[in-house]
């Protein structure tokens, strides 16, 4: 049966309070009410402009921010764009020391993927005291580094594009990893950690050529992500067409700084 | 945090032992004694491993709740101590008692701690052991999806992630156990908080009640709807405890100097600079620090061509098959472009998958004869264009094949065009002015 909370306020047994006293407890949930990630999207005050016209619905997608370069500060604009699709991946948490007088610190560092499988990938990584804070830490920053990712068609352009457009590499540290186009069915051919990333990142077919130390899975995740990200990079001739662009502000005030101005006048 | 009660004295110590916890699932393991041969099952004869150890062989191990994996400490000791003296390892005291309490004049007791650098060594390594498959478990418990259990309170049965099971129980009935990030071992867990509620136990004040009916009531009129903090048992299902590298004694010690610091003011040149200002620092260089993860070690090895031969360089695999096959692979493939090289590894794998030899295409019955007849005839080759150069050999033939993941790709970045032509996907930007008018802020006048 489920029991309901009790409607007495004040009363020690009630709802707000019984969460803060469980809070206090020694590194368990931290009190009723922040439990549960359930942030309604509702709740969201933006501090940035370009937050702003997100929540006002003045933009449409997220690839009408990418297009201006716009540097994106707040993740619940990804959220509000790709919220439900997205998903989150927790790559490795792993223990990092650190030698103090007063004994070793052992704090944990989180490494997160994050994508939507269809056009959009982001990595993170955060270290912290404790593991909850990390792996929330770290989708954050995956969250803020979300890039789109091109794919393109082998051949002949029938169904949805399932490969990457052309052959792009990327480099971290001294692992280098090469993507190159695939035809329809091949699957991903490469290590399991790129496999991860590309699936999530919404391409189906691909090989992989890595160069380097790739032991050192961080190095060889982010060069990954450094190669998909470099799709949208490369200038194929469809995008040799010109897009309009707005005035900028020098043509804009160009008919107002030619004229003399009335002080001037005045002046003389 | 939790104050366990220590004493330095010897015989105290045994008593505090039976409230400890052990922080791993607990499994049966079977310890020899440290110098005699009676063996204790664990985690059970815990405490009565110890009190032998005290009474028949008078050693006591210090911090002994501290340890992370006793049962592998003791294993460790004794092989040790199978070729070595307690004197050599153990500070030696003497007491004026016998192990029973009884009176005596200067009683040798050995000491077991780790002021040994050995000692000290085998406590870091154990407890980094323990940590991390508390970690491992950790992560398999976040990803897994093939949980599933019936609610404690209400009789559906929660099928999928762990974490679900959690805020099922958090969202109808308001039992706040912990967030599932924090928590490890949790299908323990979730079995003691079911014995305890059979039992007519209340999670909290550990009162118990005569029906069930009762209990609930009890513990939804009071807000016993948590778990009993101070209850030890529970710590090995939080993984904050688990990092704990110091006693608690020696917490407490700090915080002393710290405010003597803060109230002699600015004329105290000796400042803990560690403390107050590197620390900081150095945190945020490694924070976003990627290379740090260096892997587990395990390097994807690539099976060689025409043997079982595995290497986990390609430059490696490469004069194996010069050496054993006579195979170039260099120079065999380096008029040919990446799609081609493909192919070959494909065809040559699927050759040999069929027992047909690469280059006269003749059928063996065993590898081992056609092992033999491709090193007498030196056929181990790549073979007619005409044979591999198909589309069927785009496929990967065999599953997880590195080599496919390492051949070299110097040509440029164009996909060759008598390979294929690669159309790129329509790009669906539209212009938007309110995004445009933010962009163009930057260009200050």
């Amino acid at each position: 049966m489920a029991d309901a909370a009790p409607a007495r306020s004040g009363f020690r047994g009630g709802f707000g309070s019984r969460g803060g006293r469980g809070g206090r407890g020694r590194g368990r949930g931290r009190g009723a009410r922040g439990r549960g990630g359930k942030e309604d999207s509702k709740e969201w005050v933006p501090v940035t402009k370009l937050g702003r016209l997100v929540r006002e619905g003045k933009i449409k997608s997220l690839e009408e921010i990418y297009l201006y370069s716009l540097p994106i500060k707040e993740f619940e604009i990804i959220d509000f764009f790709l919220g439900p699709s997205l998903r989150d991946e927790v790559l490795k948490i792993m223990p990092v020391q650190k030698q103090t007088r007063a004994g070793q610190r052992t704090r944990f560092k989180a490494f997160v993927a994050i994508g939507d499988n269809n056009g959009h990938i982001g990595l993170g990584v955060k270290c912290s005291k404790e593991v909850a804070t990390a792996i929330r830490g770290a989708i954050i920053l995956a969250k803020l580094s979300v890039v789109p990712v091109r794919r393109g068609y082998w051949g002949n352009k029938i169904g949805k594009p399932h490969t990457v457009p052309c052959k792009v590499t990327g480099k971290c540290g001294s692992v280098s990893v090469r993507l190159i186009p695939a035809p329809r069915g091949t699957g991903i051919v490469s290590a399991p950690v790129p496999k991860k990333l590309l699936t999530m990142a919404g391409i189906e077919d691909c090989y992989t050529s890595a160069r380097g130390s790739t032991g050192t899975l961080g190095n060889f995740a982010k060069a990954t992500y450094a190669a998909i990200a470099k799709t949208y990079a490369y200038l194929t001739p469809d995008l040799w067409k010109e897009m309009p662009l707005g005035s900028t502000p020098y043509q804009a005030y160009s008919d107002f700084l030619s004229k003399p101005t009335a002080r001037l006048h005045a002046d003389a | 945090m939790e104050q366990m009660d220590k004493s330095e004295d010897a015989v105290a110590s045994i008593a505090s032992s039976k409230d400890s916890t052990v922080l791993k699932p607990t499994a049966n393991t079977a310890v020899k004694c440290l110098k005699c041969d009676k063996v204790f099952i664990f985690p059970a004869d815990r405490d009565d491993c110890l009190a032998h150890l005290y009474l028949e062989h008078r050693l006591v191990i210090a911090d002994v709740d501290e340890i992370a994996l006793l049962e592998e400490y003791l294993q460790y000791w004794e092989k040790e101590f199978q070729a070595h003296e307690f004197e050599q390892y153990c500070t030696t005291m003497f007491l004026d008692q016998l192990p029973d309490g009884s009176y005596a004049k200067n009683e040798k007791y050995y000491l077991l701690c780790d002021i040994l650098p050995k000692d000290f060594e085998l406590r870091k390594r154990l407890q980094e052991q323990r940590l991390s498959a508390a970690l491992v478990r950790h992560q398999f418990e976040l990803t897994d999806r093939s949980f599933s259990k019936e609610c404690l309170f209400c009789r559906t049965i929660i099928k999928g992630l762990r974490a679900d099971y959690l805020d099922h129980l958090f969202d109808k009935h308001f039992l706040l156990v912990g967030k599932p990030e924090k928590l490890v071992y949790v299908d323990e867990l979730l079995e003691l908080l079911e014995e305890n509620l059979n039992k007519l136990l209340c999670l909290f004040c550990e009162k118990t009640f005569k029906d069930r009916p009762t209990l609930k009531e009890h513990m939804r009129k009071k807000g016993h709807k948590r778990i009993n903090p101070n209850r030890r048992e529970y710590d090995k299902f939080f993984l904050v405890n688990y990092n704990r590298a110091t006693s608690p004694n020696s917490h407490r010690k700090h915080p002393k100097p710290r405010q003597k610091h803060k109230s002699i003011g600015e004329d105290n040149v000796s400042v803990d600079f560690d403390k107050h200002f590197a620390r900081q620092d150095s945190d945020g260089e490694h924070d976003s620090d990627w290379s740090d993860w260096a892997g587990d070690g395990e390097h994807i090895s690539i099976k060689c061509l025409y043997c079982a031969q595995e290497e986990t360089q390609f430059g490696a695999l490469k004069e194996h098959m010069l050496e054993a096959h006579g195979l170039d692979f260099e120079a065999a493939t380096s008029a040919l472009n990446f799609y081609q090289k493909i192919k070959i590894v494909n065809f040559v794998r699927r050759q040999l998958c069929l027992m047909r030899c690469v280059c006269c295409d003749l059928q063996f019955d065993g590898f081992d004869l056609l092992a033999e007849h491709m090193a007498l005839e030196s056929h181990c080759g790549i073979g007619d264009r005409a044979k591999w150069d198909k589309p069927e050999f785009f496929f990967p033939y065999m599953e997880n094949d590195g080599l496919l993941c390492v051949l070299d790709d110097t040509t440029g970045d164009e996909v060759e065009s008598d390979v294929v032509r690669i159309i790129s996907e329509d790009s669906l930007a539209q212009i938007n002015k309110d995004a445009e008018r933010l962009s163009l802020e930057n260009f200050k006048l």
